[in-house]
């Protein structure tokens, strides 16, 4: 371990990253879309069960700008974008890291059809120019998984975890979390939107319905089986937040994870009004990674969380 | 026996699987949007060298496979049985039948020093050195001094293993193999 002062990406790395914030920068100006920057350290934080919070004596660390970049919408700046650290504890891995670098933007009067296809050219600028193909999230589990995510009960759909490697038990959400990583795991496209995700699985996205059926009007990029963004057509109802929000919640207690405490300043903004709008987060350690063909974020971090 | 959480994996970990002992070759952490977070690994079964691709929840625990691996001395065979002793202080002795000896059993000769993993005390596996030195028993008459032809031919060793050889060798030769592959790699001169 006498290496363990040293960058795990090499200068050269850490060059192209570099040349490469510069063109998404460049991306960006030319299509007047500002720079802002929001606290790394909150009061708040998200209220999503399967995302956990580094809690400081001081607040915080943030998992992901959203409620501050949202209070700036409301407030009336522009589409805007922003690039910084963010925080999930406990997600270490090839493609995780506890901190990494979040590219997030808003684009107000956008749906989710026009931020698809902006988060592609975004792609297309670090990756080179590739065909994108598009899949609602059923039919990626027809095709991948070869079943009805709807018509299969807990018991087939357990049946059909455990045929595909899973080991213990799970709940219905669970299960379909674990299908869901095999099929993009598996899938054959090289660049791949998923759409029109379960509506329990919504976040912050507006329901719509398709096929008599709600959906969350969300999206995913996948890039050669690698999650590399997550965008929404996004949610203008307040009282619809704080209805998800003690969803959460309940979900936390019955999860033995702590609550977590209103954001009262973002619902203040959500009940002001934010403006109708898409807004996208993008994994930039990993893209970077794939434009550099490597098979790890740490190969383009400095220091990951082993050396920090 | 102590157990492992899924955070705590890392290659060459022994771990028990639908009760059988694995080592660990890979693992992953995994988490598909907004979902929850998954490990997945490459286990491989210690006892079928089958490899099993399993995706666990993460933070769940796994109890570690009561499973050692010791350096053995081979000592003989009595035709059902093989016996193996302990090179350390104890020189405890072991046997392991053949369907756990396998492939291994026609490269060895007594006092070989083989690998042998122990599962709860049971030998489930035996690995021979990487190459050992056999005689010849049965092969075709070597051609003289043809030994730049290429060409390879059949022959038993002493352990009954069956190896192609260039066509120079003879019966009562030594051959050096490589166990790994079973190929021939050089005739071992008399000392």
């Amino acid at each position: 371990m006498t290496d363990a002062w040293r960058p795990t990406a090499t200068t050269q790395a850490l060059q192209v990253r570099s040349d490469l914030l510069r063109r998404i920068r460049d991306f960006f100006h030319l299509r007047d879309v500002i720079e802002v920057h929001t606290p790394v350290l909150g009061s708040r934080t998200v209220s999503d069960p399967a995302i956990q919070s580094v809690r400081t004596d001081g607040g915080f660390l943030q998992t992901s700008p959203e409620y501050f970049m949202k209070r700036l919408l409301a407030a009336g700046v522009p589409s805007c974008y922003q690039i910084g650290p963010v925080f999930r504890e406990g997600e270490t891995g090839r493609w995780h890291n506890p901190e990494f670098t979040m590219l997030e933007w808003y684009r107000l009067g956008f749906e989710a059809a026009e931020l698809r296809k902006e988060v592609a050219d975004l792609v297309d600028t670090v990756l080179g120019e590739g065909a994108y193909k598009c899949l609602t999230f059923d039919a990626l589990f027809q095709s991948e998984i070869g079943s009805d995510i709807h018509d299969a009960d807990n018991e087939e759909l357990l049946k059909l975890a455990r045929q595909n490697g899973f080991v213990g038990v799970g709940g219905r959400s669970e299960i379909r979390d674990f299908l869901y990583a095999q099929a993009i795991d598996r899938v054959e496209y090289s660049r791949l939107f998923v759409i029109d995700f379960p509506e329990d699985a919504a976040a912050l996205a507006r329901l719509k319905t398709v096929n008599q059926r709600e959906v969350a009007d969300r999206f995913e990029l996948i890039v050669d089986g690698i999650e590399i963004a997550n965008g929404y057509h996004e949610l203008l109802d307040a009282d619809e937040f704080e209805r998800r929000f003690n969803i959460d919640n309940d979900r936390r207690r019955s999860m033995s994870l702590p609550s977590v405490k209103m954001d009262e300043r973002f619902l203040a903004a959500m009940r002001h009004g934010l403006p109708p709008c898409a807004g996208v987060a993008v994994g930039l350690d990993r893209l970077f990674a794939l434009a550099m063909g490597v098979d790890s974020i740490a190969a383009v971090t400095a220091f990951p969380s082993d050396r920090a | 026996m102590p157990s492992y959480s899924t955070n705590e994996f890392r290659n060459g970990l022994k771990v028990m699987l639908e009760g059988e002992p694995c080592v660990i070759l890979d693992a992953e952490f995994v988490k598909p949007g907004k979902g929850q977070a998954f490990t997945r690994a490459k286990f491989r079964n210690l006892i079928t060298g089958r490899v099993w691709d399993r995706t666990l929840r993460s933070g769940v625990t796994m109890d570690a496979a009561d499973v050692v691996e010791l350096e053995m001395e081979y000592l003989y065979s009595d035709g059902s049985e093989w016996h193996f002793m302990r090179m350390d202080d104890t020189y405890d002795q072991i046997s392991a039948g053949a369907d756990v000896v396998g492939d291994a059993g026609q490269w060895l000769t007594e006092q070989d020093k083989c690998l042998v993993t122990l599962w709860e005390g049971t030998p489930i596996s035996v690995v021979p050195p990487n190459f050992v030195e056999l005689k010849i028993k049965e092969t075709d008459p070597g051609v003289r001094g043809d030994t730049v032809s290429g060409g390879a031919k059949p022959a038993t060793l002493t352990t009954g293993a069956t190896v192609r050889v260039p066509l120079f060798i003879d019966v009562g030769e030594v051959v050096r193999v490589d166990t790994r592959t079973g190929e021939y790699v050089g005739r071992v001169r008399d000392s």
